[in-house]
């Protein structure tokens, strides 16, 4: 890359350096065992994850969040049943539900307990053997198609209510995103308190997947002379449950 | 660059200033924005965090070779594409080539000042792309042919009634003045638009060398969509837009998101660092990032103002500028506006073109009290002023005013010899009292008429200090004496 080259050297040069800096120093800017510190604070007890809970609860409200709780998966699984039943669908047709492909999620057993209702249960997956970008089209279809969105999470934030999602195969980035209704499932053990607790765990991980996002709350907007809307691009509606037990 | 006028900054604001619908407008994000950061910085974060920050950035800028380096080489890891662009014109080709190879008809754009500032839409749409806004202010101000006046709340010079003709003759829907209303109407055409776009183009906030990932922030969702659902993302970045780590990431989001809107974290923060994967379901098949130069080398190479490299763009500066209170970001005539942009303007291009914005600034010092990263905008505007009058090679710039260096220097040798200085207030005692007005210096002479057409300068007094110390200094002198 010459041209690459020429950009760099010009930037040594205007900075008076002849040669490149210290790149130890600088991409370990953290004190030391100050990773550690964080690492170890996030991995608190029942109680004081109840206690984050108590405080996702409060701030979810102002970014019209709904945090539920559950038990266990079944409890969960028989409410998102519920909430998809009643929910109605934005664009008109079906009403279809597209899921992350994630034991969690599985867990609920929401094509068992939809079997008897119109209410189609889609994993976003390859089929075994299907062509990728041919199986692509078809997820993306769905994903226009859905009402409902289901998603796990890898982390919550209790002090500012923001999930995180990393991709990967299973994982995909339109399943939080294209469905009118966002509902998200994060066991109690993925609570951390705040933002750098879960950035920590972002670091701690090594490599990074190609895309990650924290979603806290559902899409909103303040453009028009500041008066906050729900559902600008993203899903209008967002529950997020966290199971307990 | 993106200019809407062909009137100078002092006759646009001089409208601006009698605008009072603008007025209130601007007022309302001021009290809420800014006095909502102001509030977080004293109540949520130490000053320490933004010295932390700072230095942080600081040290990003003083490496930023090593550290755009590891930024390209991880992405390219990934399967992403990197362009180092010098000069906006390359920066531009470089979308435009791409755009090309994969027959983009349509792009979408998620809030990306960048873009604005090298000129990419109007290529696009010479060779026949549509391009369409999707954040939901930039979407209303396309519509209406405006450019943005604000860099978080571009339509706040808009009001409801405006907004609803506007989409009731663009969007063909029956008039109404209800924000929800009108924000469904606008989510459902620009959801044909996202979904039916081949390219996506955004800008970046802040990227992350260390994880190889540019990062978004947006609370509409419209920058996923532009960077999950078209088969090309593209993302322009300023060079200077990077961290170094992951916990520096982590810092700076926090005093960004803060400071542009007081909120702790806004709905979606993106990390993008490549195409779709093997085995993912989605996302794009090709991801572009550009890092742009257009002028930023010689803001790095001059110790005077590299700091201001150190800028979030969260728009803090302008929730507290009694300046852009009282005239609105398009009297500003450029890409960047407020006190940030009276700084960054001038510097892209050229010192002497915006001679007005860098004088127009009132240098109270609230843009440097609310900035996140403390970035000395008024000492930085003292610098530009302080060339304009004496100009300077290493950026071009021509003295503008000769009267004033003229003054200036006077003023200067006036001050340096007692005698001089005595007889010179002396003298402005006597040809002030025409002038003088309601207790204030209303309209001045000579080099003074410019400077009080539009502020008011105070008398020179009745009595200075000096000779007030000398006649009270020696009674009290005396007095002492006499007890
Ligand atoms: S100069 Fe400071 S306050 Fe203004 S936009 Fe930049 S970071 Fe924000």
């Amino acid at each position: 890359m010459n041209n690459e080259q020429q950009f760099l050297d010009r930037i040594r040069k205007v900075l008076g350096r002849d040669q490149a800096p210290d790149e130890a120093t600088l991409f370990s800017s953290r004190p030391e065992g100050e990773l550690e510190e964080l690492l170890k604070r996030a991995d608190r007890d029942r109680a004081g994850r109840l206690e984050l809970l108590e405080e996702l609860r409060q701030s979810a409200v102002p970014l019209n969040l709904n945090v539920h709780t559950a038990e266990n998966l079944e409890e969960a699984g028989r409410r998102i049943a519920n909430l998809a039943l009643v929910s109605e669908t934005e664009w008109g047709g079906d009403k279809h539900i597209l899921m992350h492909d994630d034991p969690v999620l599985h867990g609920l057993k929401l094509p068992e307990l939809l079997a008897g209702d119109p209410v189609a249960v889609d994993v976003a997956a390859f089929e075994p053997g299907e062509d990728e970008l041919a199986g692509k089209q078809r997820l993306r279809g769905i994903a226009e198609r859905a009402y409902i969105g289901l998603t796990g999470a890898d982390w919550c934030a209790a002090d500012c209510a923001a999930i995180a999602l990393l991709t990967g195969p299973g994982h995909g980035r339109a399943v939080s995103l294209v469905p009118s209704i966002l509902i998200s499932v994060v066991t109690l053990d993925r609570m951390v308190a705040d933002l750098s607790e879960g950035y920590a765990q972002l670091e701690a991980r090594g490599e990074l997947p190609a895309s990650v996002s924290f979603i806290s709350g559902p899409s909103k907007t303040a453009d028009i002379e500041g008066q906050l809307v729900h559902g600008a691009h993203g899903p209008r509606e967002m529950h997020l449950f966290v199971i307990t037990g | 660059m993106q200019q809407n006028s062909d009137k100078t900054y002092s006759e646009l604001s001089r409208d601006a200033i009698g605008d009072e619908d603008l007025h209130a407008a601007i007022r309302m994000v001021q009290n809420g924005m800014g006095k909502g950061a102001q509030a977080m910085w004293r109540d949520e974060i130490t000053p320490e965090h933004r010295r932390l920050a700072k230095e942080a950035r600081l040290r990003t800028l003083n490496n930023l070779d090593a550290v755009l380096a590891t930024l390209a080489e991880k992405i390219r890891a990934r399967g992403g594409h990197v362009y180092f662009a010098a000069t906006a014109e390359d920066a531009r080709n470089y979308c435009l080539e791409v755009a090309r190879k994969n027959n983009v008809r349509l792009a979408v754009k998620g809030k990306s000042m960048t873009s604005a500032e090298i000129g990419m839409d109007p290529l696009l749409e010479e060779n026949g792309v549509e391009v369409v806004e999707t954040d939901l202010g930039e979407y209303i101000i396309q519509l209406a042919g405006e450019a943005p006046s604000h860099i978080i709340a571009p339509c706040i010079h808009m009001n409801r009634k405006r907004i609803g003709k506007l989409f009731q003759e663009k969007l063909g829907i029956p008039y109404s003045e209800d924000p929800p209303t009108l924000t469904r109407a606008a989510r459902k055409a620009l959801r044909e638009k996202l979904l039916g776009a081949d390219m996506g183009i955004s800008g970046c906030n802040i990227a992350c060398a260390e994880t190889g990932h540019v990062c978004l922030v947006s609370n509409e969702g419209n920058i996923r969509m532009c960077t999950t659902m078209p088969k090309v993302h593209v993302a322009l970045m300023g060079m200077e837009r990077v961290t170094a780590t992951l916990a520096e990431h982590d810092m700076l989001l926090r005093l960004l998101t803060r400071g542009a809107s007081a909120q702790k974290v806004s709905t979606y923060v993106s990390f993008m660092g490549g195409p779709r994967q093997p085995g993912e379901t989605d996302g794009p098949e090709e991801f572009h990032l550009v890092i742009i130069d257009n002028g930023r080398m010689k803001m790095l190479a001059d110790p005077r103002f590299r700091e201001v490299l150190s800028c979030i763009r969260c728009g803090g500066c302008l929730n507290i500028c009694p300046v852009y209170g009282r005239i609105g970001g398009h009297a500003y005539n450029g890409t960047y506006c407020g006190p940030i942009g009276a700084v960054l303007m001038p510097l892209l291009e050229g010192v002497n073109k915006h001679a007005d914005l860098c004088r127009g600034e009132s240098l109270c010092g609230a843009c440097k009290d609310i900035c996140p990263v403390h970035n000395d905008l008024p000492r930085m505007l003292s610098e530009l002023r302080y060339m304009l009058a004496y100009g300077d090679e290493k950026w071009g710039v021509e003295p503008v005013d000769g009267a004033e260096a003229c003054a200036f220097k006077a003023w200067g040798a006036a001050m340096s010899s007692r005698t001089a200085y005595d007889l010179l207030v002396k003298a402005g005692r006597i040809v002030q009292v025409p002038f003088v007005k309601n207790g204030v210096l209303g309209k001045g002479v000579g080099p003074l008429a410019k400077w009080t057409a539009s502020r008011d300068f105070p008398p020179i007094a009745k009595k200075t200090f000096a000779e007030r110390w000398k006649t009270d200094h020696a009674k009290r002198l005396n007095g002492a004496d006499n007890e």
